[in-house]
């Protein structure tokens, strides 16, 4: 069992001090993806219903976790969020507990 | 037989398209089959008593063997299922009722257990099935799963409308339940005591702003989709054009073909299948708003955007799901997205709403699949027949015989007020429902108006129907005057469609009498044993 996903011993405490270290990049990041994924959002349709085929947004390149949790807080009848100019990262790999706090908090 | 008869017949040898209805018809949705809609049903009710009520039948997980044990086929409890209806003529939806499933085990979630282990020294093991003993109408305190659901109408826009539950008309309550499928004979007695237990099932409901009660049932039903799918995929390995003078085929005194596939119910081989429909029946009034008495109509199954794997998966949480209802399959008229969507856009289309129906314009008004037909098979037809003819596809660019039939509807038939293309099952709620053993089973193309593609019925032989038009049906006069006399209607010419007026079939016949004549419909589904019962 990893360090990670055992929460227990150095590896947590690395994982702690990560964190505390990434928090000015996380929010940074936070607000990259939120543009990334206003923009993905503009693709679609106007008023009259017509479809619009604009230039390709420019790829955003953004952490899986990130967009996870951007797209977890969105309600349930908004507009789905498109993913097609997203160039996800996956930070999470090899973590299957990378989401436990968002599974455990019984919110969804 | 005519030189276009034959030519007609030459041309069956072709890879025609896969006529499954709506059955793992994208590539995505076959990865997601309890959110698969298979078939889409709406007519005006024939049940006796019935007239003023719209029947609306959805279809959801294809091609369930009935033996499907242990698990059986629950629908998906993070998805959500909708049938919306567009009164109006805007493609957008004006009413839609949503379907939420709940699954719980008995004993609060911790599911049946027996004690297992010697006198004095026991312990508490939970067992491994959904049900521990006989079931029947008079009690189903044997079953270790249970599935509900609840029912709620939206006015307006889906997402953004107002939202009101669907009561019990009798007890006032917002939860109903899914009879648990058809396990077997054993479980429950006899088809007769399914049936029974099934029954208790169809529930009468206050609809929000209607003033007369509807019914609801959702259960497990015998697929009612019939179709020869093995031979069809197999680059229609028959001859699909009757063979026979089969009356309601290609009766007298049109000629047979000799060689061509006659109609028998063996070749239907959905017919050993079961399925799970979503049934409601609402009172016409409560559904055509201030239109003109037509109403389209189209199935949706939609997850939350994300969806995370618990890694310690438990019964009540494998997994937790956020964000927005994201579409994941959409079904109005059978057939389309098999017959006339591109593969790269089969999901694509699954994803989108009515509305934006535009993007798939070139689909209808210019459809690949006949260009291809023509270009594979023209020259052995030609040599075959020692003809020369330029086509055997349709010729009449844009297809507007087929924009009509998928895209606007019929003019004085199922055309909505306002005319927006868009691919929706359309019904005229003011054409009388026809009883079921005086339905024709080719509907309008037979001369029976309260048949397809007016609205759908069980008994509709959608599949050939569909080959028809495809091949140019439309440009041929259909018998919809007084007293049978053909009716021009102006879409197209014969000269246009060489091959339209060929009785194309694919065998596997179907009619109202194959079916129930109430609610839901559907028959009892096939018992999951003993072995040969399915």
């Amino acid at each position: 069992m990893s360090a990670s996903r055992s929460g227990l011993g150095q590896g947590s405490e690395m994982r702690v001090a990560a964190g505390r270290q990434g928090r000015g990049r996380r929010g940074r990041r936070r607000g990259l993806i939120a543009a990334a994924l206003a923009l993905a959002a503009l693709v679609g349709c106007n008023e009259d219903n017509t479809v619009t085929v604009p230039p390709r947004p420019a790829v955003q390149t953004v952490p899986f976790s990130a967009v996870v949790d951007q797209l977890f807080s969105n309600s349930a009848n908004s507009m789905p969020v498109p993913i097609d100019n997203l160039d996800v990262v996956y930070d999470v790999n090899e973590d299957p507990s990378a989401f436990d706090a968002l599974i455990l908090s019984g919110a969804y | 037989m005519s030189k276009h008869r034959w030519i007609g017949v030459a041309a069956l040898a072709m890879p025609l398209a896969a006529f499954a209805s709506s059955h793992r018809e994208a590539p995505n949705i076959s990865r997601l089959p309890t959110l698969d809609a298979t078939d889409l049903y709406m007519f005006n009710s024939y049940e006796t008593g019935r007239s003023g009520y719209v029947t609306i039948l959805a279809n959801y997980i294809p091609l369930q063997d009935s033996y499907g044990g242990p698990n059986y086929f629950a629908l998906d409890p993070a998805g959500l299922y909708e049938i919306h209806i567009d009164n109006t003529g805007d493609a957008v939806e004006d009413l839609t009722f949503q379907f939420q499933f709940t699954n719980t085990l008995a004993n609060n979630n911790a599911g049946i257990a027996l004690n297992i282990g010697p006198t004095g020294n026991t312990k508490s093991v939970a067992v491994p099935l959904k049900n521990v003993g006989p079931i029947s109408a008079a009690s189903s305190a044997n079953l270790n799963f249970n599935e509900t659901y609840t029912l709620t109408l939206v006015t307006g826009p889906a997402r953004t409308g107002t939202a009101t539950p669907v009561t019990n008309a009798t007890t006032g309550g917002t939860t109903f339940t899914r009879p648990m499928d058809y396990i077997g004979q054993k479980t429950f007695g006899s088809d007769a005591g399914y049936a029974a237990y099934a029954a208790q099932y169809v529930y009468p409901v206050t609809i929000p702003g209607c003033g007369s009660p509807g019914r609801v049932f959702v259960g497990q039903r015998r697929e009612g989709f019939a179709v020869n799918l093995g031979e069809t995929f197999d680059l229609v390995n028959n001859v699909p054009i009757e063979g026979d003078n089969d009356p309601t085929y290609n009766p007298a005194p049109a000629a047979p073909f000799p060689g061509g596939i006659t109609q028998n119910p063996a070749n239907n081989v959905l017919a050993g299948k079961n399925i799970t429909t979503l049934a409601l029946e609402i009172p016409a009034a409560c559904l055509k708003g201030t239109g003109n008495g037509v109403i389209g109509a189209w199935t949706t199954a939609s997850e939350r955007q994300v969806r995370i794997l618990n890694e310690n998966a438990s019964f009540a949480k494998p997994e937790v799901n956020g964000g927005a209802w994201t579409q994941v399959s959409r079904l109005g008229m059978p057939l389309v997205n098999e017959l006339v969507i591109g593969i790269p856009d089969k999901d694509h289309f699954n994803s989108s709403v009515p509305s934006n129906d535009a993007q798939f314009a070139n689909y209808v008004t210019n459809p690949s699949l006949p260009a291809l037909l023509n270009a594979l098979f023209l020259a052995p037809v030609n040599a075959t027949l020692h003809t020369n003819l330029a086509n055997l596809a349709p010729t009449n660019f844009p297809r507007n015989d087929l924009v009509t039939a998928f895209l606007t509807g019929f003019k004085g038939l199922n055309q909505l007020a306002t005319v927006t293309p868009s691919e929706l099952l359309r019904l005229n709620t003011a054409v009388a429902p026809i009883p079921a053993p005086s339905q024709k089973a080719l509907g309008v193309a037979a001369g029976d108006l309260a048949g397809f593609p007016n609205g759908r019925r069980p008994g509709d032989d959608v599949v050939d129907i569909a080959l028809r038009v495809v091949m140019g049906a439309l440009c041929y006069p259909l018998p919809i005057g007084a007293n049978g006399a053909g009716v021009n209607l102006g879409l197209c010419s014969p000269a246009d469609a060489p091959v339209g007026n060929a009785a194309f079939t694919d065998g596997a016949p179907v009619n109202a009498l194959n079916f129930d004549q109430t609610f839901p419909y559907l028959k009892t589904p096939l018992p999951g044993s003993p072995v040969g019962a399915q």
